[in-house]
């Protein structure tokens, strides 16, 4: 083939990525600059370069409206159920992959279609049951839920790890007189341990996100970011700076995990189902 | 091999340690999830209301009878419909698309993929923040885009008859990225012997991804349309910080209305028989997924 055309066309093909790549990252650009903008020119868009860098937003939100409270409760509710669903997740994959058969395929299967459920559908009778036990508007009651909900995601996800992991090493370690929990725990869990890692982030991203549930059943109590920051849309109209300076301290923290994981992202994102 | 009641005890038996590690996630399930469906299915069939009803009773299918009378819960069905099969189809296309196109610029491709896959991991509560923003009428950048180029402005989202169309294109935006990450990888192996060989034998460019890519993407685009379905077609939190449902109920989801109908309406009964129906589209959807995933599962 010829090759000028060919290099003319890749570039012709990389101005059009190009093009692509700004119309995907401008909204977030945006956003993030009206978070920087002194309040006045924030509340009229802000679609303008034409300001002085000013944290006041910020401190707005942090101070004056005590944003750290819903970072502390996202905080406590996405880290301790991330941990009980990493924990639960591992254990339950290790089974599932180390002994296969008609019984644990099938139940493996059932456990990914919880995942599948609509929220909503789940989150009606969890309110009504969270009231009758008084579990609603508390840590332990969001734990639970957000364990429940994640935990069918980890097993997949750890799944895809543990294959990777040869069974032979943990018979190996038995036939060395290890006893099965030994193996679990000083064999492949330290080899598991980077899969491990990035399923905790992934679930923890996807926990730290979720809107609905924490809409229904959070309170005064245990109030999530998300929630938080949704409540800045209310009938005396938008305040565009904080909003975005509260949306921008949320989702900075995200990018930071999310790209940390970029090589993993494929096993969470389709349920381990495709591996790169 | 003998089968009945001995021989699952002495299945149970031989491999408690495996099944002991599976029991507890098994329990959290059943205890969180499952318990609760069975609860609401119970409820679905009874006149429960939230904020209590004195003499509750067993109302049969009657809520769900009355749905399919319900002009909002179809419209809502409908609005559903549209969203889900607009915005995958639409984030499938565009997806593929880039995927090739990063594919086609080697490792610069690499690169620039990072940035594409930015819109994926905000949050869609921030997501549908930021394109109340895009779309404002006064100060909104598609906006002032337009009136740089003489163009009227656009009242988007308070536009009935267009608005759920401007709400799949936010998640055009956000989820492409998705299949152009999953497919992007299987591009990696994809067989470039065939590619040349297709290429020498002088195949254009559409035949060769008609008969080569096309296929060998088949099992991760099939991945990806589930996937995107199961998500699609459970859509609230853009459409809570971006419409509320509005205009009317021109963009109100099915799990909008059943939000609306449980928690604003307090008609847990009727909202649980709405959830039922939705769980039963959900359940027929990922039984094709899984059936689909466990496929692949045979082959590694």
């Amino acid at each position: 083939m010829n090759t000028r055309i060919r290099k003319r066309n890749t570039v012709l093909w990389f101005i059009l990525t190009l093009v692509l790549m700004l119309f995907t990252i401008a909204p977030v650009v945006w956003f993030m600059m009206v978070s920087i903008q002194p309040p006045d020119v924030a509340r009229s868009g802000g679609l303008t370069f034409d300001f002085t860098p000013t944290f006041e937003n910020y401190i707005n939100v942090f101070g004056k409206m005590n944003y750290l409270v819903f970072f502390k409760n996202s905080a406590i509710i996405c880290f301790s159920s991330t941990l009980l669903v990493v924990l639960l997740g591992s254990l339950a994959a290790f089974g599932f992959t180390r002994k296969k058969n008609r019984f644990t395929a099938n139940l493996s299967s059932w456990v990914l279609s919880n995942k599948m459920f609509p929220p909503i559908a789940v989150v009606i009778p969890i309110y009504l049951m969270m009231t009758k036990v008084k579990l609603l508007d508390t840590f332990a009651g969001m734990m639970l839920v957000y364990t429940a909900a994640n935990v069918p995601y980890a097993v997949w996800m750890l799944m895809s790890f543990f294959d990777d992991i040869p069974i032979a090493l943990d018979e190996a370690a038995t036939v060395d007189g290890c006893s099965k929990p030994q193996a679990l725990w000083h064999i492949v869990m330290p080899l598991a341990s980077p899969g491990i890692l990035s399923t905790g982030i992934f679930i923890f991203v996807l926990t730290w996100s979720e809107f609905l549930m924490a809409l229904l059943l959070t309170g005064t109590n245990t109030k999530t970011l998300p929630v938080a920051i949704a409540a800045f849309i209310n009938d005396r109209g938008i305040e565009w700076g904080p909003m975005s300076a509260a949306g921008t301290s949320l989702i900075v923290p995200l990018a930071v995990l999310f790209y940390s994981i970029k090589k993993y992202l494929v096993r969470g994102l389709a349920f381990g189902a495709v591996k790169e | 091999m003998k089968r009945g009641p001995s021989a699952i005890a002495d299945d149970l038996r031989k491999n408690r340690w495996y099944y002991g590690l599976i029991a507890p996630t098994i329990v959290i399930l059943l205890l969180i999830n499952i318990y609760p469906l069975l609860y609401s299915v119970y409820v679905s069939l009874t006149n429960y209301k939230l904020t209590g009803v004195k003499n509750l009773k067993f109302v049969g299918l009657k809520n769900y009878i009355d749905l399919f009378g319900n002009v909002d819960f179809l419209t809502s069905m409908r609005n559903t419909l549209i969203f889900v099969v607009c915005a995958v189809s639409s984030e499938l296309v565009v997806g593929l698309a880039l995927a090739l196109l990063l594919y086609r610029l080697g490792p610069l491709g690499n690169t620039m993929l990072s940035f594409f896959l930015l819109p994926m991991m905000l949050t869609p509560v921030i997501v549908g923040i930021m394109w109340r923003f895009m779309y404002n009428y006064d100060f909104g950048m598609i906006n002032f885009f337009l009136s740089k180029l003489g163009i009227e402005r656009v009242a988007f989202l308070s536009d009935s008859s267009k608005a759920i169309f401007y709400l799949c294109f936010v998640d055009l935006w956000q989820w492409s990225p998705y299949v152009t990450l999953l497919t992007y990888g299987s591009l990696q192996s994809l067989p470039r012997d065939q590619v040349e060989s297709a290429n020498i034998d002088g195949a254009g460019v559409f035949r060769v991804f008609y008969h080569i890519t096309l296929p060998f993407l088949s099992s991760t685009l099939w991945i990806c349309t589930l996937v995107r379905i199961m998500d699609a077609i459970r859509e609230y939190d853009k459409v809570y910080t971006m419409t509320m449902g509005g205009p009317g109920n021109a963009t109100e989801t099915a799990s909008f209305y059943i939000y609306r109908q449980a928690f604003k309406f307090f008609k847990t009964g009727s909202a649980a028989a709405a959830s039922i129906i939705l769980l039963i589209i959900t359940i027929i959807i990922s039984n094709i997924f899984i059936k689909r995933m466990r496929k692949n599962e045979y082959k590694n």
